[in-house]
């Protein structure tokens, strides 16, 4: 009977856009002539400066706002690189791992001898996207309720809603507003301390404590039957606090 | 489901009575009421003359033992040992009873119960008597023919004779009684009869179900109990036949019933919209259904006094006993003792209450009674393990409860002083008992 824990995986699944880096490099390439017609008058004397290169990628080049990305570039030729947006002068090659709070195109520009060349990347930043459970067509009812109804526990001699009880009972409420279909029996347990007739009315008054709660928060009272077993039914046997307090249970079972 | 019952066969066994009973002698009032030094002296039934054999033997080897232990239970008399007893076995009680040899014994026995038996083509006969020892003349006899597999039953109708006629009929004996309890089969509970003693037991329902807190209506016709169908619901079955009288289900919570003492009404804890058990009484088909307690508290665990006029229950967190009328008003609670009391069961003589009382975090429960006028408290059971569950027998002088003090439920016998207490369940899981009423007597 005892149910583990299951993580639902309800945690907002990302569909990440890998999109391979996508930088665009844009050359742009010193004139050879015109320096040369610059220098005509005395005659090119030496051979031409190699022209520098430079590239520029962000991976991945889309990101929700709060995450990072990696920005890479590698130059060849060049004297002095530097990048735009708050970046600076960097090495030749090189990375930096950047969070810009929204959508930014950075412009690398590599400078030498030949010339410069420049390259650009964009880094798409979007909002952060909502948390939606997963898509529920492809978990069945019963998984469903495995997963996200949990039971509640009560104090000795107590059938009132405490915090935890309180909070248990608000997740099970949501994951029944989702689940319109299933329909539910709430057991009333007690720990073996009191009396068998006394026990069976407050495990009866647990779990309509649990019922009365569900229906306070919106769920359709024909949804849900209780059943009291007193405690005829005890998940735990030992003697001991920690056993009666898993007896002292309000249980979920799906019908 | 709807549990399955047995027919079964008490109706059988009581029609026998009849031709049990073939005789009786004089009857003589031999007290106005019974007498403290009571000696009762308990000489075993011998084979009549010209009877023999180990059939014989062993049915009255059964038929002394059962006689001794009803008669020393009864708690009426003084028995005496029988190790002080003359030494001839007493056939013909006219010739074989040595009033010099019994008067020389260090009791003053006041009485002493003899008798024969023979046994051909299995039919026991077993002719008894009591004979007076100060006035050195028979009392009174009886004679029993049956099956050889009846000598039980003789023997306790035997013991009952005896109570009656010393008691001079102010109590009718409790050794032909039968107490109704619930016994644990896996995850089901199934309601068991047997005899006071303990034999003879015989499951009433089979239907594998929960099935809880048996009670007798006051003349044995039927027993009440709690039936899961699914929910917990008042069940009524006729005990002579086994049939279930109809009741309406509530598909909510029903609990603990109780026959009136006139049986035409019963008294139990029901749910009502406001969520929590109240006590209703109806009629035995559910119809004229009122609130009594009409309380926000848990109300549970209803038991009549003997008039039918009043209600005993508990209520509140945890359970307080409280007594009303049976119309619900008069409200007053006994015992002010606190802690946590359940299953109040109102003596036969209106004059007790017996109950299970602890403090209220104690993991142990004790067998209490209290005065149902004073609300004054005397403690019955001690020591090891938990004591539940009370019942009074009849006669108002012994109570049935159930303990865990073996390492397992069962259900004990005691007399109302808290003594001679007997184990009379002895496996698996045995709680819940309810003490029967006086069986029909001619």
């Amino acid at each position: 009977m005892k149910r583990s824990p299951v993580l639902l995986a309800s945690t907002a699944l990302l569909l990440a856009v890998m999109l391979s880096a996508s930088g665009c490099a844009k050359k742009v390439s010193p004139d050879p002539a015109a320096v040369d017609r610059a220098d005509g008058a005395r005659e090119a004397s030496t051979a031409p400066a190699p022209a520098p290169t430079i590239t520029l990628t962000a991976s991945p080049s889309a990101i929700e706002k709060g995450q990072s990305t990696t920005l890479s570039w590698q130059s060849t030729n060049a004297t002095g690189v530097n990048i735009t947006g708050g970046i600076g002068t960097v090495e030749a090659s090189g990375s930096r791992t950047i969070s810009p709070g929204a959508s930014t195109t950075y412009t690398a520009r590599a400078t030498g001898r030949g010339g410069d060349a420049v390259a650009e990347a964009r880094v798409t930043v979007s909002a952060p996207v909502a948390v939606t459970p997963p898509p529920s067509a492809a978990v069945s009812d019963a998984a469903f309720f495995e997963a996200a109804i949990k039971d509640v526990f009560f104090g000795l001699d107590e059938y009132s809603i405490n915090e935890d009880a309180r909070r248990a009972l608000i997740a099970n409420a949501r994951a029944l507003a989702e689940r319109p279909g299933i329909r539910v029996t709430i057991e009333g347990h007690c720990d073996e301390r009191g009396s068998e007739k006394y026990n069976l009315a407050l495990g009866d008054r647990r779990a309509n404590s649990a019922r009365d709660f569900l229906i306070s928060q919106g769920i359709d009272s024909a949804r849900i039957d209780t059943i009291s077993y007193g405690e005829e039914r005890p998940f735990c046997e030992e003697q001991n606090e920690e056993c009666w307090q898993l007896n002292r249970r309000a249980h979920f079972v799906m019908r | 489901m709807p549990a399955k019952i047995a027919c079964f066969l008490l109706l059988v066994f009581f029609s026998a009575q009849p031709s049990l009973l073939t005789q009786e002698s004089s009857r003589v009032t031999l007290f106005p009421k019974p007498a403290e030094d009571l000696i009762l002296a308990v000489a075993d039934v011998q084979p009549a003359p010209g009877n023999a054999g180990g059939e014989l033997a062993s049915a009255l080897e059964t038929f002394n033992r059962v006689l001794y232990d009803d008669l020393s239970f009864a708690g009426f008399f003084t028995i005496a040992g029988r190790g002080f007893y003359p030494p001839k076995p007493i056939v013909r009680p006219e010739t074989d009873i040595d009033y010099e040899a019994w008067d020389s014994i260090p009791f003053k026995v006041s009485f002493v119960t003899v008798g024969s038996a023979s046994l051909s083509r299995n039919v026991l006969r077993v002719e008894t008597s009591v004979y007076d020892m100060k006035q050195r003349k028979r009392a009174f006899g009886k004679a029993y023919t049956g099956d050889p597999g009846q000598v039980r039953t003789m023997a306790h109708y035997w013991a009952d004779e005896i109570v009656y006629q010393l008691t001079a009929g102010t109590s009718r004996g409790i050794a032909s009684t039968r107490i109704a309890y619930v016994s644990r089969k896996g995850d089901a509970k199934e309601i068991h009869t047997m005899d006071y003693d303990g034999q003879n037991s015989r499951a009433f329902t089979h239907g594998g179900g929960l099935n809880l807190f048996p009670t007798w209506a006051p003349d044995n016709s039927k027993l009440a109990f709690v039936s899961y169908r699914p929910n917990p619901e008042i069940t009524i079955y006729s005990y002579l036949d086994g049939s279930r009288l109809p009741f309406p289900m509530f598909n909510t919570f029903a609990s603990s019933p109780a026959i009136s003492p006139d049986g035409s009404e019963v008294i139990f804890a029901l749910r009502t919209p406001r969520g929590d058990p109240d006590l209703f009484i109806s009629r035995l088909d559910g119809s004229n259904r009122r609130n009594i307690t009409n309380n926000p508290a848990i109300d549970s665990s209803p038991t009549w006094s003997p008039s039918g006029r009043q209600i005993a229950y508990i209520s509140g967190m945890p359970g307080q006993i409280h007594i009303c009328d049976a119309d619900g008003s008069n409200v007053r609670r006994v015992v002010k003792e606190g802690g946590d009391a359940d299953n109040v069961a109102w003596s036969p003589d209106g004059r007790w209450l017996a109950f299970q009382w602890k403090p209220r975090l104690s993991p142990r429960y004790e067998i209490f009674i209290a005065d149902a006028a004073s609300g004054a408290v005397r403690q019955l059971t001690s020591g090891a393990g938990s004591n539940e569950s009370p019942t009074w027998a009849p006669d108002g002088r012994h109570l049935a409860f159930q303990s865990n003090r073996s390492g397992s439920w069962q259900i004990y016998t005691m007399l109302l002083e808290g003594t001679e207490p007997r184990q009379i369940t002895h496996s698996g899981n045995n709680t819940s008992p309810s003490w029967s009423g006086y069986f029909l007597r001619d």
